[in-house]
């Protein structure tokens, strides 16, 4: 990902900005304070710099005499947006797809522990199975080692 | 920031962003209303209206236009008051802009060959009413615009039928009750 863009979205207001753009047409400056929860002066500053880097597009104009700032996501934003949960997603999903890897590995150990699969005499069963036990753990603990260097390559 | 906190923020900011409905409700029980009273005030006071060739045409006319105008104006405040608007907003202002346009057409081309705008108005109203309830999935509407699709069947069908109680029967059933619904549902939350 993109790291200009992983770090103007990193500001907690940004990506409260540019979350509320996404999911709707356009909003104003007023609720965009509310949303945010922030001061005049930190919206305007923020707001500026999205604009610079081109993802939401600034239009002033008047209502009653009054002064009226429309903000609206472009084209670039979105796919912005996009790419940046993509990625915050998929992190996530990698977390949960170790997580089922450490359960698997925990379980197949508990299993083969427990199990003589090939009935030997004496020591030598005992013997057996502890190796094959420690040849499954490393099995996958390589598939995980692999599947997140793949994946960050990926990334 | 972590990215499960980054996660967090855009969902709940996402979240915050709610369709409202309630001005949509508020629109349709306005024109029903606003229509019955011309309608009832037609009918019952019709050598007023039609004191002249052209009065009831600019009573049919001006009245609507202005209350177009306030609607609009409405509308427009509210949308400032709500600050934001959402796809589902801006499709259903489209439509009614649509329906706006529609309906100045007819106008002027029932005008020229001299023939009642009634039973045109209220199968582009149907059509609308229809469209807007299969988009904001609100089967009352839904169910308005085909009660007026029947009307304007009655109204083919039967060519001595009075066009002000049609008018007035149609526009109750689609818009008038429809709206009240939506309102009520709405504000129940």
């Amino acid at each position: 990902m993109d790291k200009t863009l992983e770090k103007l979205l990193f500001n907690p207001i940004r990506l409260k900005i540019i979350s509320f753009l996404i999911s709707v047409e356009k909003a104003n400056f007023k609720k965009l304070m509310e949303i945010t929860d922030s001061s005049k002066g930190n919206v305007s500053t923020q707001i500026k710099k999205l604009e610079n880097e081109g993802l939401i597009k600034i239009n002033k104009t008047y209502f009653n005499n009054y002064p009226l700032t429309l903000c609206k996501i472009t084209n670039k934003g979105k796919k912005a947006f996009q790419v940046f949960f993509d990625n915050l997603t998929s992190i996530k999903n990698n977390g949960l797809i170790c997580l089922v890897f450490i359960v698997l590995n925990k379980y197949v150990t508990a299993c083969f522990e427990n199990t003589n699969l090939i009935f030997l005499s004496g020591q030598d069963c005992a013997k057996f199975n502890k190796f094959f036990t420690l040849f499954l753990g490393l099995m996958s603990d390589s598939i995980q080692f692999f599947y997140f260097l793949i994946s960050s390559i990926c990334n | 920031m972590r990215k499960e906190d980054q996660i967090t923020i855009i969902n709940s900011t996402i979240n915050k962003a709610r369709e409202n409905l309630r001005p949509l409700s508020f629109n349709l029980i306005f024109w029903g209303v606003m229509i019955n009273l011309m309608s009832a005030f037609h009918y019952f006071f019709k050598p007023v209206v039609e004191y002249s060739t052209y009065s009831y045409i600019l009573y049919w006319i001006i009245i609507p236009i202005l209350g177009m105008v306030y609607m609009i104006r409405w509308n427009i405040k509210k949308g400032i008051k709500r600050g934001y608007e959402t796809v589902l907003d801006r499709t259903i202002k489209i439509i009614w802009a649509v329906f706006g346009l529609g309906w100045i057409i007819i106008l002027i081309s029932s005008l020229l060959i001299r023939k009642s705008p009634v039973p045109q108005i209220l199968f582009l109203l149907g059509l609308v009413l229809v469209m807007n309830g299969l988009i904001i999935k609100f089967k009352p509407l839904t169910f308005g615009g085909i009660f007026l699709f029947i009307f304007v069947l009655i109204n083919d069908t039967n060519p001595g039928i009075n066009y002000l109680i049609v008018n007035m029967i149609g526009v109750t059933l689609g818009m008038l009750i429809p709206g009240l619904f939506l309102y009520r549902m709405k504000n129940s939350g």
